[in-house]
């Protein structure tokens, strides 16, 4: 057993201008306590609404970072680099708008570059992100430089 | 503590050059377990050993962006932002040098390497965090900005 999966694009099927949407996800109240517990940032933004109801946002907002991880998930299930993903080269984010636990977030991608890399076997694609709640309002926009397998034969 | 600030540090009290170091944590597999299932990024890299095994890091790996949610948490364990947060504005340049793998102690250093107003008067802080391994290799880096709260007897033109 050698663990082979199926394949998704390599470097060479990719093309600038190549665009995807994922499907919607709704971010839960549990979604943000499993995160908040978990990887241990209690940051009061995001657990205490009585201290949340005074500043800015009047609420408690969904932690960015766990917009983007599940924004990277909706992703992934698209399985365009499925088993050929070798991770992120790099990644930039702005976060532009705060979130709320009950929002629906879908995600655009536009493929802007490929580039080689020092190894033969794997190339860089460049993606600009855009991550949209369901009124069609940007949470935040993103790079993603991405590492892919180039065809082996 | 009189209760009346927040344990946070405001804008004014950062200058460029500050050092901070946070606690380490070691990666379990509970940790890529929950992560992909919170995300929904099941790469097999992080969740099929037969696959991770014929890969690059010989086992299965953690989530990029699962390490930088832990040092994350690390950081703002710290307190050094507590109630003085005002936007998490974002990060730049994140580079994965090295694999984190199960076993693997990570903790995180962050360098204040700019401090400015913005233009509508809020306190910009940027921080380059690198995240290290307990053989001291740097695992990930990043520069991070946030926007934290000017001091309340701050002068608000300076």
């Amino acid at each position: 057993m050698d663990g082979k999966v199926h394949v998704g694009n390599n470097f060479e099927d990719c093309q600038v201008g190549d665009e995807y949407v994922t499907t919607g996800r709704t971010i839960t109240t549990t979604d943000v306590e499993i995160y908040t517990n978990y990887m241990g940032d209690y940051n009061p933004l995001y657990t205490d609404e009585e201290f949340a109801k005074t500043e800015v946002y009047a609420t408690r907002i969904v932690p960015e970072l766990l917009i983007y991880a599940i924004s990277i998930g909706q992703i992934s299930r698209m399985r365009l680099f499925e088993g050929t993903m070798l991770g992120f080269d790099k990644i930039d984010i702005d976060f532009i708008k705060p979130s709320k636990t009950g929002d629906t977030i879908t995600i655009k991608g536009k493929l802007i570059e490929k580039k080689e890399t020092d190894r033969k076997e794997q190339g860089i694609v460049n993606f600009n992100v855009e991550v949209l709640n369901q009124r069609g309002e940007i949470l935040a926009r993103s790079k993603q430089w991405i590492l892919v397998c180039k065809k082996t034969d | 503590m009189d209760g009346k600030r927040p344990v946070g540090k405001y804008f004014e009290e950062w200058n460029v050059g500050d050092i901070y170091e946070t606690n380490g944590h070691t990666i379990t597999k509970a940790d890529i377990v929950t992560f992909a299932g919170l995300s929904g990024d099941y790469n097999p890299l992080h969740t099929n050993l037969l696959f991770a095994k014929n890969s690059v890091f010989g086992e299965r790996v953690a989530h990029g962006f699962l390490v930088i949610a832990i040092t994350s948490g690390l950081i703002n364990q710290m307190r050094l932002f507590e109630g003085t947060t005002e936007a998490y504005l974002g990060l730049a340049e994140a580079k994965f040098t090295q694999g984190v793998l199960v076993g693997d102690t990570i903790r995180c250093i962050g360098t204040v390497v700019e401090k400015r107003l913005t233009s509508k008067g809020g306190g910009l802080v940027k921080f380059q965090i690198n995240t290290v391994n307990q053989k001291n290799e740097i695992c990930q880096t990043r520069t991070s900005s946030i926007l934290i709260k000017r001091a309340p007897t701050a002068n608000q033109d300076s």
